[in-house]
């Protein structure tokens, strides 16, 4: 059951002080291949409540380009970014606002999905923003699946975790958080808590060449045993339900064999080494720093073993009403809010928008600390970033007007992923759609277009 | 139970059911239009679609705490409960199960075993024959009836049994007698048994013309989950087993020992709390500087406040909708009392004759969930009480349209400030109808407190709005109390309210029958609440539901 198709090698944890090997499992060697090629990643972030434009794009021309101050801690990987300005989430901007989508801060179900909000979804209070859900599957999910077929039609495991989805904090499993969705109204919900998707990563144990534990192999199968007969049970009484209730169950369905499938691949994990956690309790505001590290750590290490290709991750949500910056000095009671959370500061960014530009800026700062843990990972002569794409989008222009067109947008993009970097792109009009489409193509999944078929096309970023 | 957002995709023209071929007696109209004495409805009655539901938070722990009295009270705040998909208004509507929250009922599924430990019903179970796996099945089907709400059906206990066998010989796993059956626990928790409003369980539904009605197990949970948020109790399975939950009298005679029981004062609480969209209420900040003698805590006795009285008048003599929005009465805690400066009696009840205050509406919870920080926001209130209490509905600012409004100016009145806001033309439509209704509540600062000036000007809290296709004025927020109190409107709105409560889905026009009757005999009882919250289970859309598209009727 080891991968033992999958040669090891070994290197410094590049997620944790720990100084434990972490096998190498990515690398995959083709029939008369002499050089070995690696697996293609792609990071979906988005964060929402909106930028300050004339701070966050860069200045200057291709290979000499000067960062807005938001961007900044983004300096040492300059080279390797790309700034595509002038894509519209014409999705949402030109539907009817009143027609069901509204707000965009509750925009989040539509961001990978690039097609309208499920329709039949009214809100309890309808001047509110119901459960804004997503009406189809998000493209993450399309890549993982098609990621998985192409592997097992290669005689080859599929993805332990198709898509690893986390978020830190923002309201679970509604069109205000999510981004990943299986299918229309069918939300993933996010890993939130490190501790347990540290568990879950590592369940089969780490040590390498080591026998499993027979405690853990016995609970191990004890969950397997018990998730079979919950998923022949759901099979059996979806059988007389209506369809809609019937996708229902057998989204649930789906998701415990996928949980069997990781339970599988828990038992045999053996070999990959886990990143520290600190010690911390991850729920006071104060500890949102170290939450938001330890995910990107746990991220990293899931990439690094093999377990994932495909990652979304939110620091937050559309409206992040829980989220505020004690460390960076911002306190007290909000403008408009209570409290001077990330919305307060979205409508009301402080004089010179100094409280915007800080607080965007220190998001930015995370995304160079993820920067730096891909690129920490040896792969090959170079790094695993050179195999990975990110891209951080913000799901608003302005948090305080809610608009949805130039959207604050950055990539940044290894060498072997295909993607022109060091420059600032000026498009005019072009729907989000054609991006993500471009970047399943960048990781090997080829499409002519993603979502709404009204806005079809490639973005062409080479 | 809770407010819900989920519609039938289609509320008319559904797909006709089979005939049951059965013989009814002929349609005599009842509650909600169509319903017949015997519980069968009549011809050409229109009930909404219903889709499934699974459990929520709050029930799923009532439930647990039903099904094993012996879970520790610290339980709750050990688990991580699978979400409600909660959007903080007063929504409680669990979505669809991804990975991750199968994971969830798994670890649920587990921690309640640990945290019952020697107090697990498979520890208290003793096999006293030699066959263990006959004993294995008895015990499935004892705790299998209570976990699922209904009698399993042979093949649902055969898979368990055929668990058990796996459970007891794997060689991996080979647990013994008493573990095995925990184990099945752990199973039947996670099963969609449990999880899901399932009480049909495999049995084909019970057609009734164009409809499909309700069988007594759907229906005992059906009144349990709406009334006590839990699973059935004694009595009520008693009745399921009796097929005793079949016709308007027996259900209702059951709602009405389930209200009066001190146990439904939570619901009434809960109702009331997610009505008045209080759920954001305990985390609600104020600026001390403007507010120097607000303190966190007094957010509780707030709250309190605002239950006590409901519990008063919803359990008293006149549980009617105008008493609760214009009480001239209110009950407070110390802190309370001090913060509002008045002086209670000894039962902490407040005579307001005389003051500002009546009602609900006027209570420091409400003002305070919607005030800002740092001052009172007529746009909050207002919507407040267009969507809650009339039920309409005012749409979010368009996107890409809002223009950058300046900063207000903190020298003006929230009043004159709101004018400024109202003067952009694309605002206005929308805003004169909120802050025109908001204003009314400008007497109550943004922490509940009573206030005579606004930037040391007299205040001004007159306002106006359409009710029941007129304008009606109003010079402040007792009198605007007093005009929805005696609004049709209002009442409508307050009757669907407690309709969605109890059914856990909007209504659609197909219940449009039922809804007319509720309202209409909500008014003829002089508004008796608790004549409402027990007369809807007497209606179609409690007891029976359109067929879903695609659904299988046929046995």
């Amino acid at each position: 059951m080891i991968r033992n198709r999958l040669s090891r090698r070994s290197l410094l944890a590049a997620t944790g002080a720990s100084g434990l090997l972490l096998p190498l499992l990515g690398e995959e060697k083709s029939f008369g291949q002499s050089t070995p090629s690696f697996p293609k990643r792609v990071i979906f972030i988005v964060s929402g409540n909106g930028t300050i434009e004339d701070s966050f794009w860069p200045t200057g021309t291709e290979g000499n380009l000067t960062l807005g101050e938001i961007c900044s801690p983004l300096e040492a990987y300059k080279s390797k970014l790309l700034f595509p300005r002038g894509i519209d989430m014409r999705v949402w901007a030109e539907d009817n606002p009143f027609g069901g989508n509204g707000d965009a801060h509750h925009n989040f179900g539509a961001i990978l999905t690039a097609t309208k909000l499920a329709t039949g979804d009214p809100p309890h209070d309808p001047g509110g923003p119901g459960l804004a859900l997503a009406s189809s599957e998000s493209i993450d999910q399309n890549i993982a699946r098609t990621i998985n077929t192409q592997l097992m039609a290669q005689g080859q495991m599929p993805l332990q975790f198709p898509v690893l989805s986390v978020r830190a904090w923002g309201r679970d499993g509604t069109g205000y958080a999510t981004l990943s969705w299986t299918g229309n109204r069918a939300p993933v919900s996010a890993w939130s808590d490190p501790t347990k998707l540290f568990s879950t990563l590592f369940a089969g144990g780490t040590t390498t060449g080591t026998m499993p534990d027979p405690a853990v192999v016995k609970a191990l199968k004890t969950r397997q045993s018990v998730l079979d007969y919950v998923g022949a049970a759901l099979d059996r009484q979806g059988q007389r339900l209506g369809t809609q209730d019937r996708q229902k169950i057998q989204i649930h369905a789906d998701a415990v064999r996928s949980i069997e499938k990781q339970l599988q691949g828990g038992a045999v994990m053996a070999g990959c080494t886990a990143p520290t956690l600190p010690s911390v309790d991850f729920k006071p505001i104060e500890d949102f720093p170290p939450l938001v590290k330890a995910e990107l750590d746990l991220i990293t290490a899931a990439l690094a073993c093999g377990m994932t290709r495909v990652v979304t991750f939110a620091p937050g949500d559309g409206e992040d009403y829980n989220i505020y910056f004690p460390w960076l000095g911002i306190t007290g009671p909000g403008i408009e809010f209570p409290t001077r959370h990330k919305h307060d500061i979205a409508h009301r960014p402080g004089v010179n928008n100094v409280d915007k530009i800080n607080t965007e800026k220190w998001f930015m700062s995370m995304f160079a600390y993820l920067l730096d843990k891909l690129s920490a990972v040896p792969e090959g002569n170079g790094t695993m970033l050179d195999n990975t794409v990110v891209v951080w989008i913000n799901s608003l222009n302005s948090g305080f007007a809610h608009t949805v067109l130039k959207m604050p947008i950055v990539l940044a993009a290894g060498a072997n992923m295909g993607i022109r970097t060091n420059r600032l792109m000026d498009l005019q009009k072009e729907a989000h759609n054609t991006l993500l489409a471009a970047l399943a193509n960048a990781v090997g999944v080829q499409m002519t277009g993603w979502g709404d078929t009204r806005f079809p096309g490639v973005l062409n970023l080479t | 139970m809770g407010y819900v957002g989920d519609v039938g995709n289609r509320a008319q023209d559904t797909p006709g059911g089979s005939s049951d071929g059965g013989v009814h007696p002929p349609p005599i109209v009842d509650a909600g239009g169509a319903v017949a004495p015997d519980g069968w409805a009549g011809e050409g009655a229109s009930v909404g679609q219903s889709p499934l539901r699974r459990l929520g938070k709050v029930e799923m722990l009532h439930t647990l705490h039903d099904l094993f009295p012996a879970l520790p009270a610290s339980f709750d705040a050990n688990v991580d409960l699978p979400l409600d998909n909660d959007i903080a208004l007063a929504f409680s509507l669990p979505g669809t199960v991804s990975d991750l929250e199968v994971r969830r009922f798994m670890d649920l599924a587990e921690a309640a075993l640990t945290a019952l430990g020697p107090n697990a019903p498979n520890q208290k179970f003793v096999c006293t024959g030699s066959d263990q796996t006959a004993c294995a099945r008895d015990f499935i089907n004892t705790f299998g009836r209570r976990a699922f709400r209904r009698p399993l059906a042979q093949v649902e206990a055969d898979d368990l049994v055929a668990l058990y066998t796996k459970l007891r010989t794997d060689p991996a796993m080979n647990y013994a007698f008493a573990d095995a059956l925990g184990i099945l626990v752990e199973a039947m928790l996670q099963s969609p048994g449990f999880l899901y409003r399932w009480e049909r369980g495999l049995s084909a539904p019970q057609v009734d013309g164009m409809l499909v009605k309700y069988d007594s197990y759907e229906v005992a949970s059906r009144l349990s989950y709406y009334l006590w948020n839990t699973m059935p109790d004694d009595a009520l399975f008693a009745a399921a087993d009796a097929n005793e939950l079949t016709t308007p009298d027996q259900i209702a005679d059951q709602a009405a020992r389930l209200l009066q029981d001190p146990r439904a004062d939570e619901t009434l609480a809960d109702f009331i709390t997610q009505w008045l969209e209080l759920g954001p209420l305990s985390t609600t900040i104020k600026d001390a500087n403007v507010y120097p003698t607000f303190k966190p805590e007094l957010l509780d006795s707030m709250r309190a406040e605002t239950v006590a009285l409901s519990h008063d008048v919803l359990r008293g003599t006149a549980p009617t909708f105008s008493a609760l929005l214009t009480a001239p009465y209110t009950f407070v805690d110390a802190q309370l009392a001090q913060y509002y400066g008045v002086v209670p009696d000894a039962n902490g009840r407040v005579d307001l004759s005389g003051t500002a205050r009546l009602g609900l509406l006027t209570q420091g919870a409400l003002m305070s969930v919607k005030g800002n920080s740092y001052r009172t926001s007529p746009v909050r209130r207002g919507k407040f009480v267009l969507n809650r209490m009339l039920c309409q509905t005012i749409p979010p600012p368009p996107p890409n349209v809002v223009p950058e409004l300046p900063p207000p100016d903190p020298t003006k009145t929230v009043r004159e400030q709101m004018a400024e806001h109202r003067s952009q033309p694309s605002c206005a439509a929308c805003h004169n109808t909120m802050d025109l209704l908001g204003f009314a509540f400008e007497h109550f600062d943004g922490a509940g407190n009573y206030r005579i000036n606004d930037m040391g000007q007299p205040i001004d809290s007159s306002g106006s709005a359409t009710i029941d296709g007129q304008v009606a004025s109003f010079a402040d927020a007792a009198a605007l109390a007093k005009v929805l109190a005696s609004s049709h409107e209002a009442h409508d709105c307050f009757t669907r309210e407690w309709i969605r409560y109890a059914i856990d889905r909007f209504e659609q026009s197909a219940d449009t029958a039922a809804v007319s009757y509720l309202v209409t005999t909500y008014e003829g009882s002089g508004l008796d609440t608790r004549d409402l919250i027990v007369r809807i289970t007497r209606t179609l859309p409690f007891s029976h539901r359109a067929p879903a598209d695609g659904e299988v009727l046929t046995p």
